[in-house]
């Protein structure tokens, strides 16, 4: 018998163990019963309470995900109050009845007046629990985040959960200075201190299907109530799927879903819906015109709005012109688009031309001259001409394999990228806001001399006002 | 017959040792002391323990019969070799749980939303006691198996994340000063001294021609690539690198890459619970291994359970709780202990190498029974064959003392005689 079990001791341990943990596992109940998986988190301050909606996937078995919309498919939003974080989420872990569970939770909304007081005090939590395992994408919220996160939760195809897929998706395409909160974090404590996020707003969608164009122009006059218009205009020209920056808006013909945003990425404005047809934002879309018969959806809506950051309180909003010129500079955006008008040469005449950026190289270089810091931008764009607008055209501009980016056309499209980026730098002059990072720049790569031409200067903040920045760009047309 | 290593077994269990402590939580201690530069530290630190590696290898290659025992008690004296194997037991057991809690975290932060602390702990003791009953060599055949696949999940742990990094967070360097970093080195000196398993395979290893070069070719390696993987985590995290804890898990998840890798990323995190394994395995083998030595035991099941019963208690008090251990491997005290024990053990054993070179080298013959018999085979073709036989029992004798004759050692003499007296006969 001993011998038996020497010989067989390994199998013998080996099967004691399983039988002691098989009930531990075959009665062990599953985790969403325990935890309940948030996708999506949206804070909101009304007086000294802080009120935290979030998006909790809810395992359903027998229905379809996403059908009659209005959040009765597997996502559901619930909200819970406190006087802090910690306290909200603990409430929440009430109502839920489990415990919240941030592992898939990849984006926190944040409603714009958290901004007043520094932020860092309502993202602390989020950067020093265990439960946020992934980097989530900080968004501010126009009006309250919480109808953010309830209209991400009612659009179907559980738009909650790729709410931060889109935005990942979108980084080649917009300013793309990652507003997750690692990013934040790092910016934060930079000595530049400043960082942009984007802007979404929740408004009601657009009419049913089949008035798509009338929705792009209800959208357009929509957000020609804000100081934005043109940049909005221009910016929907630019680079249309760029939720981060919020710069793009009014891509797909005016339907602003935040899953547009992932779609359309070389349309231009005024394009129908229709257009991106192919794109599961664009069947989101229009399957909601369609459902929604009669009744307007809320729909979350990129409008091409950012905010610049510094120290977490916001400085100022940033303009379309502004965010396509943080577009232009950024390393990562590798698209957009630039519009010229008033061309006139031999193939146009008083044309508006857009040119897609087909590819993009930007240098930045800083170095000192007689002590003063000078910040060169070196820019390589590739164009490609989209399109064309004017009243008589003729057989030589519909010229497919010919360089355009000649002669006059070249000089407006350096202008326009001069005139993007001076904007930018004159905004971030006249705010103290380093959205270009100059400071960290020169205390990386020219630490004593910078060190030393700050102590130099009276107001230490105002570096940027003595800092001179050139550009040069170099252009082609893609054939 | 005394199972030996190879050296690239040697080698293997130097590549474990080398990468264990320093993926996990250590990083953000590093970062604590040094932000940015971390980097620094790790590299001193590495350099450091280079060089005492190839000092302690040296020894090894000079005095290949001789284990670590031997070699400080003939040198220096039974109780001087008791006490500093007592201290390496200490060390090898406390290393052992530290891994232990960081797997604990590794499992309730990077696999589970939470995890039974029984459901943990029993499996792992029951694994652990079986690697303790092993020996080095079966141990070392299985980190053979599993070598390749080491490197491939330290390759993924450092390439995936490269196309985040930006290395201009590096700079600039040294921007807190260098008492930063020598602060590091100096609270995070329990993670290096990893040439320690070194003592444990003294007289153990296989000694060839090639062997030094074998073993120094896998520390380099594992070198290159633990400051590789700090470099990159400088790079992502810079100057908040304090902030995430467990870094294997952090510095894929923080990454827009992980998102398209997913499921290759749980190969990776399979792979590393592997050698979180093997990591706490290797430890705890070594410090039951230095119990048999010390106080002798003949059966193997002791010196595990004393070591389980150790393990279970320190468990017990810690309450698994990562922090109270770290707090306690970093405290002033604890780091002056490391720092004396890792000059002090390398320097012990070239003091004690360098007294018995010359004329005091100690033979083979002197380490194994005296008694060698050399025997003849003649076979049908007329061709004359010799062999030497050398008794399979060694032991150990005292440099100044005269030997005794134990009953061991006549029994020794008697079978000798009676296999020499065979090879008479068969001779004749």
């Amino acid at each position: 018998m001993l011998n038996i079990l020497k010989k067989f001791k390994i199998i013998i341990i080996f099967s004691l163990i399983t039988i002691g943990i098989i009930p531990f596992s075959l009665y062990k109940p599953a985790e969403t019963e325990k935890v309940a998986v948030i996708t999506s988190i949206g804070i909101d301050k009304n007086n000294e309470e802080i009120e935290l909606s979030a998006n909790v996937i809810v395992p359903n078995s027998g229905a379809s995900g996403g059908s009659g919309g209005g959040g009765d498919g597997t996502v559901k939003t619930v909200s819970a109050k406190g006087n802090d974080i910690t306290s909200a989420f603990s409430n929440l872990t009430l109502i839920l009845g489990k415990m919240p569970g941030l592992s898939h939770c990849d984006s926190i909304v944040l409603n714009k007046n958290l901004f007043e007081e520094n932020v860092t005090k309502y993202l602390d939590y989020f950067v020093r629990t265990n439960n946020l395992t992934s980097n989530a994408t900080v968004i501010v919220a126009e009006n309250k985040a919480s109808e953010i996160i309830e209209t991400s939760a009612a659009q179907k195809d559980l738009r909650a959960v790729s709410l931060s897929e889109v935005l990942t998706l979108s980084d080649e395409y917009s300013i793309a200075s990652n507003s997750n909160v690692d990013s934040f974090y790092t910016n934060y404590f930079s000595a530049a201190g400043a960082c942009v996020l984007p802007v979404l707003t929740a408004g009601e969608s657009n009419k049913p299907s089949g008035q798509t164009k009338e929705n792009s122009q209800n959208t357009s006059a929509q957000s020609s109530k804000t100081e934005n218009l043109q940049n909005s205009e221009e910016s929907n020209l630019q680079s249309s799927s760029t939720p981060k920056s919020g710069a793009g808006g009014g891509s797909e013909g005016g339907l602003n879903s935040s899953s547009s945003s992932g779609s359309n990425s070389s349309s231009s404005s005024g394009s129908d819906s229709s257009s991106g047809g192919s794109e599961p934002s664009t069947q989101s879309s229009q399957t909601q015109s369609e459902s929604g018969s009669g009744a307007p959806q809320k729909i979350v809506k990129n409008e091409g709005k950012a905010v610049v950051v510094k120290n977490g309180k916001i400085v100022y909003d940033l303009p379309g012109v502004e965010v396509q010129g943080l577009n232009l500079i950024s390393s990562t955006t590798k698209k957009g688009h630039i519009k010229i008008e008033d061309v006139t040469n031999d193939f146009f005449e008083n044309a508006t031309l857009n040119f897609e950026i087909f590819n993009k190289d930007v240098k930045t270089m800083g170095y000192f001259i007689n002590g003063f810091p000078i910040f060169n931008f070196k820019f390589n764009l590739v164009l490609k001409l989209e399109e064309v607008s004017m009243n008589n055209f003729n057989i030589e501009a519909m010229k497919i394999a010919h360089n355009f980016v000649t002669g006059e056309i070249k000089e407006k499209i350096n202008e326009s990228v001069q005139k993007s980026i001076s904007e930018l730098i004159n905004s971030s002059k006249k705010n103290k806001t380093d959205t270009f990072k100059v400071y960290d720049y020169f205390y990386k790569y020219h630490n004593t001399e910078w060190l030393n031409f700050i102590k130099s200067l009276e107001d230490k903040d105002d570096y940027l006002n003595y800092v001179t920045f050139t550009c040069d760009i170099k252009s082609q047309g893609k054939i | 017959m005394i199972k030996k290593i190879s050296a690239m077994q040697c080698g293997l269990f130097l590549f474990l040792s080398i990468i264990s402590l320093k993926f996990l939580v250590f990083p953000s201690i590093f970062s604590q002391y040094a932000y940015r530069d971390l980097y620094f530290p790790v590299l001193i630190g590495l350099i450091i323990d280079l060089f005492f590696t190839i000092v302690v290898v040296n020894i090894i290659i000079k005095n290949p019969h001789l284990t670590f025992k031997e070699l400080l008690t003939r040198a220096f004296g039974k109780a001087f070799a008791k006490i500093a194997l007592m201290f390496l037991f200490v060390y090898f057991f406390v290393k052992g749980v530290v891994i232990v809690k960081e797997t604990h975290n590794y499992f309730n932060e990077t696999l589970f939303e939470s995890i039974n602390w029984f459901l943990f702990i029993i499996p792992l003791f029951f694994l652990m006691g079986f690697m303790m009953l092993k020996n080095f060599r079966a141990i070392g055949r299985s980190l053979q198996f599993l070598g390749p696949l080491m490197l491939l999940a330290l390759l993924f742990t450092i390439l995936i994340p490269l196309s985040e990094a930006d290395f201009s967070n590096l700079l600039p360097m040294f921007e807190n000063g260098a008492s930063g970093i020598f602060k590091a080195v100096f609270f995070c000196s329990f993670t290096f001294g990893d040439y320690f398993v070194l003592f444990l395979f003294m007289g153990r290893i296989n000694i060839k021609p090639n062997s030094k070069k074998t073993i120094m070719w896998y520390v380099v390696c594992a070198d290159v690539l633990v400051f590789a993987f700090y470099v990159v985590f400088a790079g992502i995290f810079g100057n908040l690198g304090l902030n995430h804890s467990l870094a294997l898990s952090e510095i894929i998840m923080h990454t827009m890459v992980s998102t398209s890798t997913g499921s290759i990323n749980w190969i990776n995190i399979m792979i590393w619970l592997f050698i979180l394994f093997f990591e706490m395995g290797v430890m705890f083998l070594c410090s039951s291994n230095i119990l048999t030595q010390v106080f002798k035991f003949k059966s193997r099941y002791v010196p595990m359970l004393i070591t389980l019963s150790l393990l279970l208690l320190a468990v017990v008090y810690l309450y698994l709780s990562l922090i109270k251990t770290i707090s306690i491997v970093t405290s002033f005290p604890f780091c002056i202990f490391t720092i004396v024990l890792q000059v002090l053990m390398p320097l012990a054993c070239f003091v004690a190498s360098k007294k018995l070179s010359g004329k005091n080298k100690v033979t083979l013959s002197q380490v194994y029974n005296t008694k060698v018999v050399k025997y003849q085979l003649t076979n049908i073709s007329g061709t004359t064959t010799s062999k030497i036989f050398v008794s399979e029992k060694r032991f150990v004798k005292h440099f100044k003392t005269k030997t005794t004759k134990s009953a061991k050692t006549k029994k020794l003499n008697s079978s000798a005689k009676k296999l020499a007296n065979k090879s008479e006969v068969q001779n004749a």
